[in-house]
């Protein structure tokens, strides 16, 4: 018996160094792989999505008209927050917005003109839509600077300052300040302010005191959209309108897939052609959201990506197949997809999108599936 | 009784041990266990694997023969056999490529009653009818728009196979006669997977497995005719299996174990098997000498099935037909006063068979192989210890097929009992 058992040892011996076998591939080639196969859109049309513009690092003023995109208002709300270090007793001698510029839409070379006005009641920031209003008061001063400028300076008058004095002063200054609007009054540019870098300044003749920027937003106005080149739809961060797709996915029923690559053709020529000094920035970053049932319902967000070098949006994320697997196979409930572009960035951003023209420049989806 | 336990430990832990070099592994056998219903294995008894896998006309006292239910007849002990089997295999393509691949395998296990010593005995068998057993990778890329080929793997893989549970009587109605026959229950599940994985995180694993459950039910008969004294016997046997149809269904589902999901709906059908007819002689002469030859033919191109089973077409199925035969030598023949070595049984044989489905449209899969092994004696009589071992060649590198060069070794034990004495003194 032993030696029995000897026998069968090399056997054991051989199975600790076995390999995953190669061999026959051909037989197998004949059977295939993975494949790709590209859907074109069911629905690709302006969705009349407001952004958020609410609680963005960024507020936009100003005002604007794009031969392309429109007439654009913008009026931007901020909030400051802070306390007053100095001596109660010290007098406020200046008080100035200092605001950091670090963006621009519209004439480069152009004065902005701005009025500052009070807001005048208490306001959340976080989830406002663009077409939000806020209540304000008169306004209180004008600034007016160069496009151009990435630090503006916008001192309050005398007036503002005694009224405001012992709020400035106080303990429960966030609570008792609402902050200012900065409403365009002009056609030249909108400007985007940065929270770092801004601040509310309070000069006593001991020392200053510096409020920080802490709310924001923006309510973003179009009074006109120009006839757009044909065969295509305008995409604008802000001001809208975004984009909803979508894609009938019958042909797939019950196939698993493994990738899903959805590919959005920019028309970029078109989108940053513009008159002389004129910045009109392309939407480089875009989302990805499923929209159901109820549009005002939060979106469920898939993908998001950066227009490549050939100027295409191509979404991929192990998501997108988790969702457009579920949509396969019906347990996966949604409206239809839309495109929109990142809370935070805060711009007015535009790109034109081309659908229908060719083949080559249709959105379109690659699933790739294991038949 | 306390070596005839430590056998049967032996075996006991020898045969899950079977379990982990399959484990080991990876369920690499032969690629061409993926069409049709997989490999075919026969077992009718480790003796009659040694000499060449047929068996019909073997007929004796100390094993029992699933080759032939008619050889149940000649039973004296109650008889319980099970084994395992190790295969190693260097399979080889067109390309040059080779691969060294093992696995392991419950053989079988046989169960013999003489409900009427060397008259009438009942056989029950439980063996593997066929086996799916092999692991391939492929590489390949992908072209997608816009960016870089994706490269990718699909792991084909294939386990499971189809079981057979056998029972029936041997009657020998006269001394050179015995008939027999048996119901033999087919079922089983076969699992063909292919995993799909990318080099890119963006594209998902898939695993699709493919699950077919088959079951029916077939009558096997056979008779046995034995000419000659005991000292020179020669049989000639025949026996055939009819052609069923087992009924099945396949489900597909897309994912790992427990987080399944099952894709479209359960699809049912059957497959029609064909006949079996075996027949074959063997010439006994003074306990010593054992001489063995076997013929099988079974009509596969008359199968058929409405499931989908990879290579089941009448295009590809091929009539198999298998010879075999060997011969036995025990030098000391019944004595159990010589050497030990002398009353080992050498065993010798080979078979020349033919695979039921190729891959290729047209080609024929040859399977020609050695066969031999010891019949190791016990201190029981009517107990062995038997390792057969084989070595052959399957199939061909021409059109993109591929050559197997395997070997096996099988270790199976035969224990033979009287039971049911009754006592004649009290």
């Amino acid at each position: 018996m032993r030696y029995a058992l000897f026998l069968l040892l090399p056997i054991l011996v051989l199975a600790c160094t076995d390999p995953i076998s190669n061999v026959g591939l051909d037989l197998l080639d004949e059977e295939g792989g993975p494949e790709a196969r590209s859907v074109e859109t069911s629905l690709f049309a302006a969705s009349p999505l407001v952004d958020i513009t609410g609680a963005a690092p960024r507020v936009l003023a100003g005002q604007v008209d794009d031969p392309l995109a429109g007439n654009i208002f913008a009026t931007g709300y901020v909030d400051f927050s802070g306390s007053y270090e100095q001596a109660s007793t010290d007098t406020i001698t200046q008080v100035a917005i200092r605001l950091a510029r670090n963006y621009m839409y519209g004439d480069t070379t152009a004065a902005v003109t701005l009025t500052v006005h009070d807001i005048t009641g208490h306001w959340h920031a976080i989830g406002l839509k663009a077409d939000t209003s806020l209540a304000m008061g008169a306004a209180i001063a004008t600034a007016s600077f160069a496009a151009s400028d990435t630090l503006v300076s916008v001192p309050l008058p005398a007036t503002w300052i005694s009224k405001f004095e012992s709020t400035l002063k106080s303990a429960d200054f966030d609570t008792l300040f609402h902050g200012f609007a900065f409403e365009g009054a002009g056609n030249a540019a909108i400007v985007g302010f940065n929270f770092s870098g801004s601040s509310l300044q309070v000069v006593t003749s001991a020392d200053t005191t510096s409020y920080a920027m802490t709310r924001s937003f923006s309510r973003i106005v179009r009074t006109g959209l120009p006839p757009l080149p044909e065969g295509a739809l305008l995409f604008q961060d802000g001001a809208g309108p975004s984009v909803q797709l979508n894609f009938a996915l019958t042909e797939f029923l019950d196939t698993p897939i493994n990738g899903a690559i959805l590919e959005i053709p920019a028309d970029t020529v078109q989108s940053t052609w513009t008159p002389p000094n004129f910045a009109r920035p392309l939407v480089r970053e875009l989302n990805l959201v499923a929209v159901g049932d109820d549009p005002s319902a939060p979106a469920l967000f898939l993908a998001k990506t950066t227009i490549s070098s050939d100027g295409v949006y191509r979404f991929s994320s192990a998501d997108l197949v988790a969702f457009f697997q579920g949509v396969i196979f019906g347990t996966v409930d949604y409206t239809y997809l839309e495109l929109r572009a990142p809370v935070p960035d805060n711009t007015l951003n535009v790109v034109l999108l081309p659908y229908g023209i060719s083949e080559d420049l249709a959105p379109k989806v690659h699933i790739i599936l294991s038949p | 009784m306390n070596k005839r336990i430590g056998y049967l430990l032996v075996l006991g832990l020898t045969a899950p041990l079977a379990q982990v070099v399959s484990a080991q592994g990876k369920d690499d056998g032969s690629l061409y266990s993926r069409y049709g219903l997989g490999e075919l294995h026969t077992f009718a008894s480790s003796r009659a694997q040694a000499l060449g896998g047929g068996g019909t006309a073997l007929y004796s006292y100390d094993y029992l023969n699933f080759g032939n239910p008619a050889a149940w007849s000649r039973q004296a002990l109650v008889r319980v056999a099970a084994g395992v089997q190790f295969d190693g295999l260097r399979a080889q393509d067109a390309t040059g490529s080779s691969e060294r691949l093992l696995r392991g395998a419950f053989n079988a296990l046989q169960i013999g009653f003489p409900l009427f010593s060397q008259r009438l005995g009942l056989g029950v068998s439980f063996e593997p009818y066929s086996r799916v057993d092999y692991e391939v990778t492929a590489p390949g890329s992908l072209e997608v728009s816009g960016r870089d080929p994706l490269a990718y793997e699909v792991q084909h893989a294939g386990s499971g196979g189809l079981h057979q549970i056998r029972a029936g009587l041997g009657w020998r109605s006269v001394p050179w006669l015995s008939l027999g026959g048996s119901v033999d229950f087919l079922f089983g599940i076969t699992e063909l997977s292919e995993r799909t994985t990318f080099a890119s995180a963006d594209v998902v694993e898939t695993n699709l497995l493919s699950s077919t459950r088959l079951h029916g039910t077939t009558l096997t008969g056979g008779i046995l005719l034995a000419m000659g004294p005991p000292a020179g016997e020669l049989t000639f046997a025949a026996s055939g299996t009819l052609p069923v149809k087992i009924k099945g269904s396949r489900t597909r589902t897309l994912g790992e174990s427990l987080d399944r999901d099952t894709l479209g709906a359960q699809v049912r059908g059957t497959v029609e098997l064909p006949a079996s007819l075996r027949s074959g002689a063997a010439f006994k002469w003074q306990n010593r000498w054992l001489f063995a030859a076997d013929l099988r033919y079974e009509p596969w191109t008359q199968a058929s099935s409405t499931l989908p089973l990879s290579g089941f077409a009448s295009s590809h199925l091929h009539d198999r037909l298998r010879i075999g035969g060997g011969v036995e030598w025990i030098p000391a023949g019944t004595s159990l006063l010589e050497s030990y070595f002398a009353r080992v049984a050498y065993r010798l044989g080979f078979y020349r068979d033919n695979l039921y489905v190729s891959p290729v449209v047209g080609t024929d899969i040859a399977v020609t192989a050695i066969t031999g092994g010891l019949g190791l004696p016990t201190l029981f009589a009517g107990t062995r210890l038997d390792l057969v071992f084989e070595a052959g060649v399957r199939g061909t590198t021409e059109q993109n097929l591929v050559r197997d060069h395997f070997i096996g070794i099988s270790a199976t034990l035969n224990i033979g009992e009287r039971w049911f004495l009754k006592r004649r003194l009290r």
